[in-house]
Parts: C-alpha cells; sequence; structure tokens
C-alpha cells in the first residue's frame, strides 16, 4: 500500500511484515526526522537560551501539542515517558507515592485477563505493595470481554480499574466508554460508600493501555473519560524509546513522579525541594529529544494518510485473510472472526491432524521473508485462560497489502506440506 | 512438491514425529524442563548403571526442534558416561542435528541437553 514511503522495501523487496502488533516500520521522514537532529542540531531542550537551543526547544513541545491534539487532551496532561512499559512503571510508582493512604490494605483493584506483562506487571507490584486484592475480568467464548462480568464485580472497595483498549492476541476493541459510564454509574448511585471526602480520590481510577489502540484509531480521551491513557510511539510508525502517559489534571497536579532530576524542579535548598509544574514534574534529565521529534513526524505521516483509510485497508485485509485462512484445514483461529469492534490481528494456531508449533511456522514462512510471530505475545494470563501455551500472530499495518496476505497463505499451505498436516 | 527448507531436513521431520526413546522408564525418578516463552517442555527419565546411562525415556512436547534434538540427544547419550555427558555442548547439538541453528532457535535445539543435564544433576553452564 505505501510500501515507497519505507526503505526497507527498497532493498527487501520482497519482505512481507506481519507483525506490526510488535512494533510497526518506520517511514523514511520519521528516520530522517532523528537523523536530521544528530546532524543538523544535537542541542539539548529547555535550556539553553541561544537560538539552537530555543529552535529545537520549541520543535519538541510542537509535539507534545500535536500529541494533545491527537488525543484531545490538555497539552499538560501529555508526559513523555520512553515508551508503554515505562509509563505504566511510572505511573504505578506515582500512585504509590502520591496517594499512599488512598490504597488500603483489602482495597481491590480489576484489571482484564487480556493485559499485556507490561501494564499488569507494575500493577501487581503495586497491589503487593498495598497488599489490595486483584480481580480479573474474564473473556466470553468468543473472546470478548466479559462487560457484564466487570459490572458485577465493581464495588465499594474497587479502587482502580485496569483494562487494554485493544488486545494484541485476540485483537478484541473492549468498550472502554461502556466501562467509564459503568464505574460512574456506580459512584453515583453509592456516594456515600466510595472514600470519605478527605481522600485525594474519591471514585476509582480508570487506566487505559492503548499501545494497540492509538496505531489504528483516533482516540479521545476526554469522550472516553478515563483518568490515564498509555501508549508507545515505536507502534505507530514512530521512533522507539518513546511514549505517552496521559493523564488528567486533577490527578497529575497532587502527584509526585517516581524520578526526579534535573528541569523537574523549580528550586532546591538545604532544605526543601520545590517541584515544578506538570508536565515538567515528571520529565527530568535531559530526554529522548530525537524520539520525540521522530514521534511528531510520525504522527504528522499518519494524519496524512487519515485513521479512516487506515481503518479500511485494516478491514479489507482482515477480511481476506480470514476467507483465506477458512479455506485452510486445521487452523484454529482465536477472537472473533467478524471485523466488529476489532482490528486486523489474527493469532492462530495449526492444528487438526498435525499440530505444528509456532516456532516451527514462523521459521518456515520466514524463509520465504514472512515474519509473523508466534509464542505467548507476553499476554501469559490470556493465554492460560484460552488453555494454550503459544500461538502465532498476524498483524496487518498500513503498508500491508492483499499480495502479503497470499504469501502468508502459501507459507502456511507450505508448512502443511513439509509436516504433512 | 514444495522444496524442503535446510532446517527442516528429514532428520529433523523424522526425528519430531516418531522421537526415538519417546516412552516412560518404570521406577525412575522424572525430571521437567521447559522454555515459558513458548512452551517447549520435556519430561525426562535417565536410567544410570555404573556412571553410564543405559536408558533413556522421555515425554517430549514443542517445536520440531526441540522434540527432534531431545529424540537425536537421548539416542547418542546411551553408552555414554555422565562425565562425557557433562563435557556436550552446543557445537554437539549442532552436529548431532546436522543443521544450522540461528540464534531464534537455540533454546529449542538445547532444551535436550538441559533436560539431560538436570536428570543427571549436572550442575554449571553447557
Amino acid at each position: 500500500m505505501r510500501k515507497k514511503d519505507f526503505e526497507v522495501f527498497d532493498e527487501q523487496k520482497e519482505l512481507v511484515y506481519l507483525d506490526s502488533a510488535a512494533t510497526s516500520l518506520k517511514p523514511r521522514i520519521v528516520a530522517r526526522e532523528v537523523s536530521d537532529y544528530y546532524n543538523k542540531s544535537g542541542a539539548s531542550v529547555h535550556r539553553g537560551i541561544y537560538s539552537l537551543s530555543v529552535n529545537i526547544t520549541s520543535k519538541y513541545e510542537d509535539v507534545r501539542d500535536k500529541i494533545a491534539r491527537l488525543i484531545n487532551s490538555d497539552v499538560t496532561e501529555v508526559i513523555f515517558t520512553s515508551g508503554t512499559t515505562d509509563s505504566a512503571n511510572k505511573l504505578f510508582m506515582s500512585l504509590s507515592e502520591s496517594f499512599n493512604g488512598d490504597f488500603r490494605e483489602g482495597d481491590e483493584v480489576i484489571v482484564s485477563v487480556m493485559e499485556h506483562n507490561s501494564v499488569i506487571l507494575p500493577l501487581r507490584k503495586f497491589a503487593e505493595r498495598h497488599n489490595l486484592k486483584v480481580r480479573y475480568v474474564g473473556i466470553n467464548d468468543e473472546g470478548r470481554l466479559d462487560i457484564n462480568s466487570f459490572r458485577e464485580m465493581i464495588n465499594s472497595k474497587t479502587r482502580l480499574v485496569l483494562v487494554t483498549h485493544i488486545s494484541n492476541v485476540l485483537g478484541v476493541i473492549n468498550p472502554v466508554k461502556e466501562i467509564a459510564r459503568i464505574i460512574k454509574h456506580f459512584c453515583d448511585n453509592n456516594v456515600s460508600e466510595i472514600g470519605d471526602i478527605n481522600n485525594h480520590l474519591k471514585t476509582p481510577l480508570f487506566i487505559i493501555d492503548g499501545a494497540q489502540a492509538v496505531p489504528h484509531m483516533k482516540i479521545d480521551v476526554s469522550d472516553i473519560d478515563c483518568d490515564f491513557y498509555m501508549f508507545s510511539s515505536h507502534k505507530m510508525c514512530g521512533p522507539t524509546g518513546i511514549g505517552i502517559l496521559y493523564g488528567k489534571r486533577k490527578y497529575l497536579r497532587k502527584m509526585q513522579s517516581s524520578s526526579i532530576g534535573g528541569h523537574s524542579v523549580l528550586d532546591v535548598t538545604k532544605d526543601k525541594i520545590v517541584l515544578a509544574d506538570i508536565p515538567d514534574r515528571f520529565e527530568p534529565g535531559t530526554p529522548n529529544i530525537s524520539g520525540v521529534l521522530g514521534f511528531g513526524r510520525a504522527v504528522d505521516y499518519l494524519e496524512l494518510i487519515s485513521y479512516d483509510e487506515i481503518l479500511r485497508n485494516d478491514k479489507e485485509l482482515f477480511m481476506y485473510a480470514i476467507s483465506e485462512m477458512g479455506k485452510i484445514d486445521g487452523l484454529e483461529i482465536y477472537g472473533p472472526k467478524t471485523y466488529v469492534d476489532r482490528v486486523g490481528l489474527i493469532s492462530f494456531n495449526i492444528k487438526g491432524d498435525s499440530e505444528v508449533h509456532p516456532h516451527d511456522v514462523i521459521s518456515i514462512l520466514d524463509r520465504d521473508g514472512v515474519c509473523i510471530r508466534g509464542g505467548n505475545h507476553c499476554a501469559m494470563l490470556l493465554l492460560h485462560e484460552m488453555g494454550i501455551s503459544s500461538c502465532c500472530r498476524i498483524s496487518f499495518y498500513l503498508y500491508n497489502s492483499r499480495q502479503d496476505v497470499d504469501k502468508f497463505i502459501l507459507g502456511l499451505k507450505k508448512v502443511k506440506e513439509i509436516f504433512g498436516a | 512438491m514444495l522444496k524442503v527448507d535446510d532446517i527442516y531436513r528429514e532428520i529433523i521431520l523424522d526425528n519430531y514425529k516418531k522421537p526415538m526413546n519417546a516412552k516412560k522408564l518404570k521406577g525412575i525418578a522424572d525430571f521437567e524442563v521447559f522454555n515459558p516463552s513458548c512452551g517447549d517442555k520435556i519430561i525426562i527419565q535417565t536410567k544410570v548403571e555404573s556412571g553410564k546411562v543405559v536408558d533413556v525415556g522421555h515425554v517430549s512436547g514443542g517445536c520440531a526442534i526441540s522434540i527432534a534434538s531431545m529424540s537425536i540427544l537421548s539416542d547418542h547419550i546411551i553408552g555414554m558416561s555422565i562425565d562425557e555427558i557433562s563435557r556436550l555442548g552446543f557445537d554437539d547439538i549442532k552436529e548431532l542435528l546436522g543443521i544450522e541453528i540461528g540464534p531464534g532457535r537455540l533454546k529449542c535445539a538445547m532444551l535436550s541437553l538441559k533436560a539431560v543435564r538436570k536428570s543427571l544433576d549436572i550442575k554449571g553452564e553447557n
């Protein structure tokens, strides 16, 4: 589709990259922005008042504006991190430090079984620190979140809800607006039971992992009405090493960062430390400047293509792939087979008469330049729930085409022939 | 007929489909090794007499490389002393399998040796 925008295809013309859920390929303009920073500037941000530094600072903060507009937040609510994993770790450490009294032994946190290790593990450590009970919302037969179970689970002890926006294994889009509504509805009807007025947190915090969502869809954090939202640059055509933590001002202003250093303070004396305002407070030290600038260019690129086009292509490839995969015996496909509240990410195993392990599928496809993923996808809880130890996964993005699906299908047939399946 | 890739030469596929020594030994302790990233699992039993392995039994589930490796290694170590087995390493596994093993499949190929070493209580890196 847009392969010419990606230099990797210049030399590897036959490359079929079907692992964008892990990381997307990066277009020329993003790579150029990163190298331009090093070749044409190299100055730091927020520090010098000479032109070289002022120019870069301005470009850097323009990216923050861009991200804020992208997700419909205030610019001070956008914190740069090194990725979704970092966002989650920073968030939970900060919640521990800042709202310690609000998370009491026996309180509960609700998460889904679909969560990626990068967010569930920081949450689990957080729950251990505060002796909180972790409750899991499961999936139904179709592989969708069991929203009724969530409705029944929320109670006056619930302090926090964490959910992934899109599952990196099942490809399902979770009903985050509905979840926010359920939380609000519960709080409206149970005011006297939710904490006391001295608490910072009168309602459960609603945290969303948007790592798989922002690459595919226009996200409006204000419309969703979540309290925190996290995503990564590298899954949406941007550089690695950069991510976003969005948080509602009303919380961020009361929070300390888990790390502190230069730029995150206004004043330091022997007796006291005066923290900077948000977002500076959460961004100590010299940041990943080239990463931020590259990320800004990636956002430009996605907006040029448009989310409508990204989704149109995604749907077309999903429908084609599901149809072709349906013609192959012994394929076990996980998650819904219709493009309803779903993205073009398909996990499967070769079962039937002859099972073929994901590693073997991947190795054979790799010989023909077809890159797919296999293993547990850092979603071990989900795989345990599904009763499998590993699976293959293909995921589409804006540079994939029907020819890519054809080569993938040919590869699957080759696997079956080699293994006599 | 599609061309068979190098890594999946007959030796690998045959040993994957019909692994040698895929059996249970009576009265011998079993040991389990596991690749959590992919689910490759081997349950192994080794029968030792006078410091030499005289029989091997294993139940293996996982990818073709890990099962083929266990099959071929299990046959290879019968008759070997524990001392000789403790000196086996990656190069030996590569030679036994007769194929190039890239870094992506290293753990798969070496799981068998990890299983053998565990069952014989051979410590240290291989």
